[in-house]
C-alpha cells in the first residue's frame, strides 16, 4: 500500500475498513467509471487498502512510525501499516495425546530458513517447505496457520520440488504433516493447482507406509482417525510384530477408503481379506470393513441388493442384534431401515443400507452357526468365496495355530470379541424378553453447547480447532445406549473424532466405539456425511468429549432422548438446520435455548 | 413511454414496470404473472405462447420449451413444419409478454431491461438481444439476474453487506457474490452451472420411477412427457407436504406411490452436490470464507424445494433469505432497474460495478524445454471475475515470420485455446520476423464490449477488433425471414385463452384418469364445448366456473 494508493483512494491512511469503503464509494462517484485506467487504479488501491486493514486487524499490530494517524477517525486505535504474515515465533505447543509417546526431537523448523518474515503472497514456498519438514508434534498448529493465511503459491515448479521432498520425507516423524499437506492439496488447496500430482504422492505415501515403523503409524492413526489405537481393547497382548502388522493393514484399509483415486478401491477386497485373516477383528475394524463395503456397494446391480434385502428381512424383529444393526445403519447412512428400503439407482445412490445391514449382521452374529448362515446367504459380489472362508475360519472358529502361544492368544482374542459383541447386543443382559433394554422412561432433551469451533478448510473457514462439548447434566438415563451423531461439515479431508480417554472409565471406555464417516470417498467430492460414535452412559454422566471439527460455531446440539427405544439421538439444532418435530421444537423453546448463544 | 423489466426465464417469464411508487408485475391473459416459456402450434398453424402451450405439451402436440438453455447455439425446434431457433422462440415469448404489457398499460411498449443469467457468455447475451429485436423491443440494458435480485431485496439501500445470490431456476444455477456498501453494488465473483435447474430434480423423480417401478431403463418420449408432468406436480407438492402419495398414470395403468422428502432428498443428492461447485468457485475467486458472507438470497422457483433450502442452510449455517417470491424476484429487480435507468438522480445514488464472467485471452504457441513448438495454448489476458471496465496490455513475440499475424480471441477457462469459445480473430497486416515484439491490449467495458488492439512494435503496424454483444447481427434477409416466421404468432383473446387453457387442462386430466372419472371428464368437456359453441357469454362463464371447480377437485383427488 503506497502513498499513491491512498491518494488515488482520496483518503488518509487508515486501517478502518468502513472508512476505506466510504472513500472508495465517494471516489467511484467522482471518476469516469467508463475509463478502465482510472477504474482499475481505484479498484486496486481499494483492494490493497482493504487487505492492509485486514492484515493489521489480524496481526493486531500497532501503528508504524511512518504512517500518520487517521485524522478523521478520532478515538480510533492508531492505524497500522500492513504487515506481512509472519511465523517469527515458534508455535504454541500442540498438546499431544496423553497416550502418545513423544519421540520427536525438539522442533527445528523455527531455526530453519526464514519461514516468512519477509514473505508476500505468491513469493515462494519457503513456508510450505518448512512446514513439511516440521516434526510431527508441531504439525497441527503450523498447518492450521499455513491454511489460515489463505495463501496462493503460483510457483508450479516449487510445488513439484516440494512434492518430491514430501515423497522422500521420513514418515516416522513427518507422516502426519505429509499426509495433511497432501490431503489439503488433493482436495483443492492452493486453488487445486497441484492436485493431480498430490494424489500421486498420496498413493506413494500409502505404499511407503508398509515399511513404516509403528510409532509413526500410531500417530498417523491418531491424527486421521482420532482414536487411540487399542484404547478400547486394553487386554490385547499381541506380540509387537503382529500388532504392527495388523495395525499397518488397518491403516492401509483406512488409507484406501480415503484414497482420492477411485481405482484404489480395487485393492479394497484384498486388504479386507488380509485384515480378516489377522489376529483381531474389533468393532472399529468391523466398521472400517463396513466402510469398504460401502465403497464397493455402488457398483452393484440392483437385483443383488434386492436379494439381500429380502434375506435380511428374515431377521426377527425382536432380535436385539437387529436393533443394534439398525442403529448402526441409521447412523452410518442417515436412513432408517424400513420395509420400503430405497434401492440403488445411481453410482452414488442408495445401496448403502442393504449392504451395511448385511455386512454388520454377519460381523455381529452371535454364534458361529448364525454367522455362517448369514455369510452363506450373502451374494458373491459382497464377499468373495475366499474371503468368506477366511472369516469363518478366523473369526468364528479357532484356527489350528502352529504354536501353543499363538493358540492361546487367538483364543483370548476371539473370546474378547465375543464378550464384547455380546455386551453390545445385550446391554441389559439377562432381560432377553425385553426388546428395548433402555432405561429411558420419558422424553427429554439434554443440551450441549459448542462454544468455539472452527474448520480447517480453506472454503469453510480458516483454521482447525478443537470444539469442546462440556459434560451433560447428571444423567438420569444411566445404562442407556447412546448414539450421537452430527453432520460433518467438511467437504474435504476428515480428521475424525478424538475422544478423551481419561474421561471414560471401565465399561464405558470398553464399550466406546468410533468410526469414520460412512462415505469418506464422497467427502472428497464435496458431499455431506454423518460422523458417528456412540458409547454407553456411565452412572454419573454421559461424559465429555472433544472433536476436531464440528458443524457450526456457537450452535447447540440437542440430545434427544427417545422413550421406548434403546437409542438416544443427537441432532444439530440451529437456524436453518434439520427441522425437528413440532413437539421437539416446543420442548426446546420451553428450555429456552438461546438461538444465538 | 413506459420501460418494462423482463425476466426471460427457462421455465417462466415475467414482465413488470415501475409505476412511480412500486414495481407492478403484469398478469397475462390468464391472470398469472408467470407466463410459461413454452411455444406451441394450434390447429390453424398459429404459434401460441404460455400456459396453453404448456398444457399442450402433455398432449403430445408440437411444443418447444426450455429453449433458453440453448440460447446462442445452432439448435432448432420443429414446430408446425418450420424450424425455429432459440432466439426466435424467445422472441415469441417476449412478444407474448409485450402484448400483455401493451394491453395492461394501454400504450405500446418499446424499451426494456431484460435479465440474463450472470453466467451467460457473449453469444448468449447477444442472442437475447436479437430475440428482443425480433420482438420489436429495444434493450436498454441487460441486467444480470443476481443483480436484479439484489435490487428487488433492496439491498442497495443497506450498508456494508456481502451476500450471495443463489439462483436455481428451471434450467440454470447461478451463484453471484455481491458486495454492497455506501450505495455501491459491486459484483465480486460469479459462477454457475448452465445445465442445472429445477427440471433436473423432476427428471430425477421420473428416472427413479422408470427404473425402479417400471423396471426399465427408459420410456418413449410421449410417455416421458406425461410422467414429467405428473412428477412435476409431485415435486411441487413435496415443497409443502412431508409425504406425498400420488397415483401415477401411464398408458392407462395406475401406480400408487409414496414419496417422502427423505426419499426425494436421496434421489437428488447428486444434484444437491452439484450446487456446491459454483459456490466454492465463487468463494475462492473472491478470496472469502463463509463467515464473510452476511446474507444468502435464494432466487428461482426451484429454491422453494425444502431439500434445496436445507442444503443451503447446512452449507452456510444460516437461514437463507426467502422473503420475496423466489420466481418473481428477478422480474421485480429488472423492473426496478428501469426506474434507475430513467432517473439520473437514482442512477447517481446507486453505482453498480460488474466483473468479467469468463477469462478472455488469445491463442498462442508455446515452446517446450526441447524447443518444440506447442500450438493451441490459451494465454489469458483478462482473468475471470476481474472488475470491469478494464484495459490490459500484454506483450508477446512472433513465433514465425510472415506478412500477417492472426490473433484468435477466446473466452473460457480451458488451457487449450480451441476448447474455449472463439469470439473473434484480429488479423494484423505486418511483415515481421521471428521474435518480433507484439503488444496486445484487451479493453473490456461495462457493456461487455471487448476491444482488442494489437501492434507490431517493430513495424508499428496496428489493428483493432471490436467484439460487441450484438456484433454478429443477423443480416436484413435473415431478420426478414425470422419476422415472417413469427407472423404466425397469435395473441389469443383473453377469454379465448382462458377457454383454451381449460380445455387443455380437461384433456390432460382425461389422459391422466381412467374409468368413471374419465367419463365424467368427458362429459364436462362436452358441456364446455357446447357452451362455447352456443356463444352465450353468461352460459360460458357459468360453465367455466363449474369446470374450474371440477378441475380443482380432480387435482385434489389426484394428489
Amino acid at each position: 500500500m503506497t502513498a499513491a494508493d491512498w491518494t488515488t483512494l482520496g483518503s488518509a491512511p487508515t486501517t478502518d475498513a468502513a472508512a476505506i469503503r466510504r472513500a472508495y464509494a465517494k471516489r467511484l462517484r467522482e471518476i469516469d467509471r467508463h475509463d478502465p485506467t482510472a477504474f482499475q487504479a481505484l479498484t486496486q488501491a481499494y483492494r490493497a487498502a482493504l487487505q492492509a486493514a485486514q492484515d493489521a486487524a489480524s496481526a493486531g499490530a500497532s501503528a508504524p512510525d511512518d504512517v500518520p494517524p487517521d485524522e478523521g477517525q478520532a478515538g480510533d486505535p492508531p492505524p497500522s501499516a500492513p504487515q506481512p504474515p509472519t511465523f517469527a515465533s515458534p508455535p504454541a505447543a500442540v498438546h499431544p495425546p496423553a497416550w502418545a509417546p513423544v519421540t520427536d526431537p525438539a522442533p527445528t523448523w523455527a531455526s530453519a530458513a526464514a519461514p516468512g518474515t519477509t514473505w508476500k503472497p505468491g513469493d515462494s514456498l519457503t513456508e510450505a517447505v518448512a512446514l513439511a519438514e516440521t516434526p510431527l508434534v508441531d504439525w497441527a498448529t503450523q498447518f492450521d496457520q499455513f491454511i489460515a493465511a489463505g495463501r496462493y503459491f503460483s510457483d508450479v515448479t516449487g510445488w513439484h520440488t516440494l512434492l518430491h521432498r514430501l515423497r522422500q520425507a521420513d514418515l516416522d516423524t513427518q507422516l502426519t504433516g505429509v499426509t495433511r499437506l497432501l490431503a489439503w492439496l488433493t482436495a483443492g488447496g492452493n486453488g487445486g493447482l497441484i492436485a493431480p500430482a498430490a494424489q500421486a504422492a498420496i498413493a506413494d505415501t500409502l505404499e511407503r507406509l508398509d515399511a513404516t515403523a509403528l510409532p509413526a503409524a500410531r500417530e498417523w492413526h491418531q491424527q486421521v482417525v482420532g482414536v487411540p489405537p487399542m484404547a478400547y481393547v486394553p487386554a490385547l497382548t499381541l506380540p509387537a510384530d503382529e500388532q504392527a502388522e495388523w495395525y499397518r493393514t488397518r491403516l492401509r484399509l483406512y488409507g484406501l477408503l480415503n484414497a482420492p483415486d477411485a481405482t484404489a478401491q480395487d485393492a479394497l477386497p484384498a486388504v479386507c481379506e488380509q485384515l480378516l485373516a489377522g489376529p483381531l477383528i474389533d468393532a472399529d475394524t468391523a466398521i472400517l470393513l463396513a466402510g469398504a463395503t460401502l465403497m464397493l456397494a455402488p457398483r452393484l446391480p440392483v437385483d443383488a441388493l434386492a436379494v439381500i434385502e429380502a434375506q435380511l428381512a428374515k431377521v426377527a424383529s425382536t432380535d436385539p442384534a437387529r436393533q443394534l444393526i439398525e442403529a448402526y445403519v441409521a447412523v452410518m447412512t442417515g436412513t432408517q431401515l424400513t420395509a420400503s428400503m430405497p434401492r440403488p439407482t445411481t453410482a452414488s445412490g442408495m445401496p448403502v443400507p442393504a449392504a451395511m445391514y448385511a455386512f454388520i449382521s454377519m460381523v455381529f452374529a452371535p454364534t458361529t452357526k448364525a454367522a455362517e448362515k448369514l455369510w452363506r446367504q450373502l451374494p458373491r459380489w459382497l464377499v468373495p468365496d475366499d474371503l468368506r472362508r477366511w472369516v469363518i475360519r478366523h473369526v468364528y472358529e479357532l484356527p489350528r495355530p502352529k504354536s501353543r502361544r499363538r493358540k492361546v492368544v487367538l483364543r483370548w482374542i476371539v473370546l474378547l470379541v465375543l464378550i464384547r459383541g455380546a455386551s453390545m447386543l445385550w446391554p441389559d443382559s439377562g432381560d432377553t424378553s425385553a426388546p428395548t433394554p433402555s432405561r429411558v422412561t420419558e422424553s427429554s432433551v439434554a443440551r450441549v453447547h459448542v462454544p468455539q469451533v472452527e474448520f480447517h478448510d480453506d472454503f469453510f473457514g480458516p483454521a482447525a480447532q478443537v470444539g469442546r462439548i462440556e459434560t451433560l447434566d447428571a444423567d438420569p438415563h444411566a445404562g442407556s445406549q447412546v448414539i450421537l451423531w452430527a453432520y460433518w461439515a467438511s467437504h474435504r479431508t476428515v480428521s475424525g473424532v478424538a475422544f478423551k480417554p481419561e474421561l471414560f472409565t471401565g465399561t464405558a471406555l470398553a464399550q466406546m466405539q468410533t468410526g469414520p464417516p460412512s462415505q469418506l470417498k464422497q467427502l472428497t467430492d464435496g458431499q455431506w456425511t454423518s460422523l458417528w460414535f456412540h458409547w454407553s452412559a456411565t452412572d454419573k454422566q454421559f461424559g465429555a468429549y472433544e472433536w476436531w471439527t464440528s458443524p457450526t460455531t456457537g450452535q447447540w446440539f440437542v440430545v434427544r432422548l427417545q422413550p421406548q427405544s434403546a437409542t438416544v439421538a443427537a441432532e444439530l439444532y440451529g437456524p436453518g438446520w434439520t427441522p425437528l418435530a413440532a413437539t421437539d421444537e416446543r420442548r426446546l423453546r420451553e428450555q429456552a435455548i438461546p438461538s444465538d448463544p | 413511454m413506459t420501460v418494462v423489466g423482463i425476466d426471460l426465464g427457462t421455465s417462466n417469464s415475467l414482465i413488470g414496470y415501475w409505476d412511480g411508487t412500486a414495481v407492478q408485475l403484469i398478469p397475462n391473459s390468464l391472470g398469472s404473472v408467470l407466463t410459461p416459456s413454452v411455444v406451441g402450434v394450434d390447429d390453424d398453424g398459429g404459434l401460441v405462447v404460455g400456459a396453453v402451450a404448456k398444457a399442450w405439451q402433455y398432449q403430445g402436440r408440437d411444443t418447444a420449451a426450455e429453449f433458453k438453455r440453448q440460447m446462442g447455439t445452432a439448435k432448432t425446434y420443429r414446430l408446425g413444419g418450420h424450424d425455429y431457433s432459440p432466439v426466435e422462440l424467445s422472441a415469441l415469448v417476449l412478444k407474448a409478454l409485450v402484448a400483455d404489457a401493451t394491453r395492461a398499460l394501454g400504450e405500446p411498449v418499446q424499451d426494456a431491461v431484460i435479465s440474463v443469467p450472470a453466467y451467460f457468455n457473449n453469444q448468449q447475451r447477444e442472442a437475447t438481444i436479437q430475440a428482443a429485436r425480433l420482438a420489436g423491443l429495444t434493450v436498454q440494458r441487460l441486467i444480470s439476474e443476481p443483480t436484479a435480485a439484489a435490487l428487488a431485496y433492496g439491498l442497495h439501500r443497506t450498508n456494508a453487506e456481502q451476500f450471495l445470490v443463489l439462483d436455481l431456476g428451471g434450467g440454470t444455477f447461478d451463484v453471484s457474490l455481491l458486495d454492497m456498501f455506501e450505495g455501491v453494488v459491486q459484483v465480486k465473483a460469479i459462477a454457475g452451472d448452465n445445465y442445472l435447474g429445477g427440471h433436473d430434480f423432476t427428471r430425477a423423480l421420473c428416472q427413479d420411477f422408470i427404473t425402479n417401478t417400471l423396471g426399465v431403463q427408459s420410456v418413449e418420449p410421449a410417455q416421458w412427457v406425461k410422467l414429467y408432468a405428473q412428477f412435476d406436480a409431485v415435486k411441487q407438492q413435496l415443497s409443502t407436504d412431508e409425504t406425498v402419495t400420488p397415483t401415477i398414470t401411464l398408458d392407462e395403468t395406475s401406480y400408487p406411490l409414496t414419496i417422502d422428502r427423505a426419499r426425494f432428498a436421496a434421489l437428488c443428492a447428486p444434484l444437491l452436490a452439484r450446487l456446491q461447485g459454483p459456490i466454492t468457485r465463487v468463494m475462492r475467486d473472491a478470496g472469502l470464507t463463509l463467515s464473510d458472507i452476511d446474507r444468502v438470497l435464494l432466487v428461482g422457483g426451484a429454491t422453494r424445494m425444502p431439500v434445496v433450502r436445507q442444503e443451503v442452510a447446512r452449507l452456510f449455517r444460516r437461514l437463507p433469505d426467502v422473503s420475496l417470491e423466489p420466481d418473481q424476484v428477478v422480474a421485480q429487480g429488472a423492473s426496478l432497474q428501469t426506474q434507475l435507468e430513467s432517473d439520473p438522480a437514482l442512477e447517481a445514488e446507486l453505482i453498480m460495478t460488474d466483473v468479467a464472467a469468463y477469462t478472455l485471452g488469445i491463442e498462442t504457441v508455446a515452446e517446450d524445454a526441447k524447443g518444440q513448438l506447442i500450438h493451441d495454448v490459451f494465454a489469458p489476458i483478462i482473468e475471470r471475475n476481474t472488475p470491469i471496465p478494464i484495459s490490459i496490455t500484454r506483450t508477446f513475440t512472433a513465433a514465425g515470420r510472415g506478412r500477417t499475424i492472426e490473433f484468435s480471441v477466446y473466452q473460457g477457462e480451458n488451457p487449450q485455446a480451441s476448447a474455449n469459445l472463439h469470439i473473434g480473430t484480429l488479423t494484423l497486416q505486418s511483415r515481421h520476423k521471428v521474435d518480433a515484439p507484439l503488444t496486445v491490449r484487451f479493453s473490456y467495458d461495462v457493456n461487455g464490449v471487448l476491444l482488442v488492439e494489437a501492434e507490431d512494435q517493430t513495424s508499428g503496424a496496428k489493428g483493432e477488433l471490436v467484439i460487441t454483444q450484438d456484433a454478429q447481427t443477423l443480416d436484413q434477409a435473415a431478420i426478414d425471414a425470422s419476422l415472417k416466421k413469427l407472423e404466425a404468432f397469435k395473441v389469443l383473446p383473453k377469454d379465448r385463452a382462458a377457454n383454451q387453457f381449460l380445455l387443455a387442462q380437461l384433456a390432460r386430466a382425461y389422459e391422466a384418469h381412467t374409468g368413471t372419472v374419465r367419463a365424467t371428464i368427458q362429459s364436462a368437456m362436452v358441456d364446455f364445448r357446447s357452451a362455447l359453441d352456443g356463444q352465450d357469454p353468461r352460459e360460458i362463464a357459468r360453465t367455466q366456473q363449474a369446470v374450474t371447480a371440477f378441475l380443482a377437485q380432480l387435482d385434489g383427488d389426484w394428489s
